[in-house]
């Protein structure tokens, strides 16, 4: 499928969002309940400011995503059967849950009623990304999205980057972290299974089986089946929407990228900063840094969501790539795929 | 419950593209307004085209056959591109089964086109909306025209008579019984969108060429010398 950058910033920014207000709850219910100390009220406003500041990108993008944005709110009609109308309507009530809190949190107003809007977010924030996430579970033709995979992923690295963030903000606000290590210990833990759960579906991506072939699609009587021309005004948005050769030149690389920027430089940052005490890793530019790179990884793991998919239409149009060795050669997709790449 | 579909006979089509081009002609001039070109008589000219004719080799050779397949949307019973629409633009007519978009409600996120298995939908960047084939129902209901003149353009242009139109949900109709006695098919019955239009398969031909073969006898070379 081809990459589109408004839906990449749009779910990464919003998982980030999520994965910020989940920790700002965990502080709070924490607090609340005696089991840690509360954080300063700078640090929570930054907080909340930053997920308001992600939530904002995230709906400045989501208006690229539309070619016709003037009727944007048309979109919240089909809520019964249309996840696109559950997320849109979702986002809207999860922002303005985060405004009430900062405003509240600003005023010092409230705080029982504060700790409920909070609570009520992080669960509403949840919401939003399973509702993102089950945009593409939902498409069974894509089965690189069909997977459950596909929305323990949406949450983890939401939670994994968010995590990162939290802690880069704690670090912004010069609180001594060495007092609140559990917040590392958590950030760390869920940094190391979202590693797992996105090495898990890579794995699980590589070894599928796609039991359609042209063959069976076509139903015509030969394994051998070629693409010979494709009709008029080609290339046309079928064939440009789900089907990306430059991308998918890029994704062993990208893969490296991603894995190493999301998972691996936050994991080994927290562990010489705040494990092993580094000397070199006193200053707090480091966190900004990694995190940088980390929301840069982010990235390319939801570029990457894309250009790896393979939706079953390109069996029509010759692009259909063929995982598994048991499938019948597909010929159409291996001879057209060369033809495309040497006009180029 | 009425489902008006297409049923393409492979064996009859020839690959002229005139369904495709007839298609383009009247959807450009019809109530469904222009669909557009960039650089139609460019180098790479691009466009939205409802109705589309592919080509394929099958078969190793010697035993070879060329296959011109017509595609345009199935018009599913179970169609996957309804259910996800968030504005309810893309919907599916109970009177009589076709699957049209309202152009005023699409916003143009595209999510309709990835839930179709077929790849049959195409979004036009001019008018931002998606676009998609609509059996002519500007044409099939028209009062204006004359009665053999009411079916889709692509039925009527077709020059080999490939295309039948008509109901398969009654037994009687013309597309049942051709899709009835020639085995119809439906594309990817995998994808489980019951899709309403057939193909007829393509029967194998064989011609015994060694009848054809020229011989040269004797007395022909004695003259060529």
């Amino acid at each position: 499928m081809r990459p589109v950058w408004s839906i990449i910033i749009l779910t990464i920014f919003a998982s980030i969002a999520e994965g910020v207000v989940i920790f700002l709850t965990t502080a709070e219910i924490t607090a609340t309940l005696g089991f840690a100390s509360p954080l300063p009220a700078d640090s929570r406003l930054i907080t909340a400011i930053v997920a308001l500041s992600f939530l904002l990108a995230a709906l400045l993008a989501s208006f690229f995503n539309l070619a016709n944005k003037s009727r944007g709110i048309k979109a919240i009609m089909r809520w019964k059967t249309s996840w696109i109308s559950r997320k849109v309507i979702l986002f809207p009530i999860f922002s303005a849950m985060i405004f009430f809190y900062t405003v509240m949190l600003y005023f010092e107003i409230g705080s029982t009623l504060r700790g409920a809007i909070i609570f009520a977010a992080s669960l509403t924030g949840l919401m939003l990304v399973i509702s993102s996430a089950m945009i593409y579970y939902s498409i069974k033709f894509v089965k690189e999205w069909a997977t459950l995979y596909t929305i323990l992923n949406f949450i983890a690295v939401g939670l994994a980057i968010g995590s990162f963030t939290f802690i880069a903000i704690l670090e912004f606000t010069n609180l001594s972290l060495i007092e609140h290590m559990a917040i590392i210990d958590f950030g760390l833990a869920l940094i190391f299974i979202a590693l797992l759960i996105k090495t898990g579906s890579l794995i699980r991506n590589d070894s599928i089986y796609s039991s359609i072939t042209s063959k069976s699609a076509l139903q015509f009587e030969s394994d051998k089946i070629e693409l010979i021309d494709n009709g008029a005004a080609y290339p046309h948005y079928n064939t440009v929407e789900y089907f990306h050769i430059s991308g998918k030149r890029k994704i062993p690389i990208g893969r490296i990228a991603m894995i190493v920027l999301t998972f691996l430089l936050p994991i080994i940052g927290l562990l010489i900063k705040y494990y092993f005490k580094a000397q070199f890793a006193i200053e707090p530019s480091l966190i900004f840094s990694i995190l940088l790179l980390m929301i840069i990884g982010g990235l390319i793991e939801r570029w990457l969501f894309f250009v790896d998919s393979n939706h079953v239409q390109n069996i029509f149009y010759g692009n259909y790539q063929v995982k598994n060795k048991i499938n019948p050669i597909l010929t159409a997709g291996r001879d057209y795929r060369k033809m495309v790449i040497n006009s180029k | 419950m009425k489902q008006l579909a297409l049923a393409i006979d492979l064996n009859k089509c020839v690959g002229c593209h005139a369904c495709a081009v007839n298609c383009k002609s009247w959807n450009n001039s019809g109530e469904f307004g222009p669909l557009h070109d960039e650089a139609p008589y460019g180098k790479e000219p691009h466009g939205i085209w409802l109705n589309r004719v592919q080509t394929y080799e099958v078969g190793i050779y010697p035993d070879v056959d060329v296959i011109h397949m017509p595609k345009s949307c199935m018009h599913c019973i179970d169609a996957p591109c309804v259910s996800v629409c968030p504005t309810g633009a893309s919907h599916k007519r109970l009177e009589d089964g076709i699957v049209l978009v309202e152009y005023d409600d699409c916003i143009g996120c595209k999510y309709c086109s990835w839930a179709c298995p077929y790849g049959c939908r195409e979004l036009d960047f001019h008018d931002g909306v998606m676009k998609k084939c609509s059996l002519c129902v500007d044409r099939i209901y028209n009062e204006e025209l004359q009665l053999e003149e009411r079916k889709p353009a692509c039925v009527i242009t077709c020059p080999s008579n490939a295309r039948i139109f008509g109901d398969i949900n009654d037994p009687k109709s013309a597309i049942s019984t051709k899709i009835r006695s020639q085995s119809g098919y439906q594309l990817m019955p995998e994808s489980t969108a019951k899709p309403a239009n057939h193909y007829l398969p393509k029967k194998k031909v064989s011609i015994d060429l060694t009848n054809f073969i020229l011989t040269i006898d004797n007395k022909d070379l004695e003259l060529a010398k």
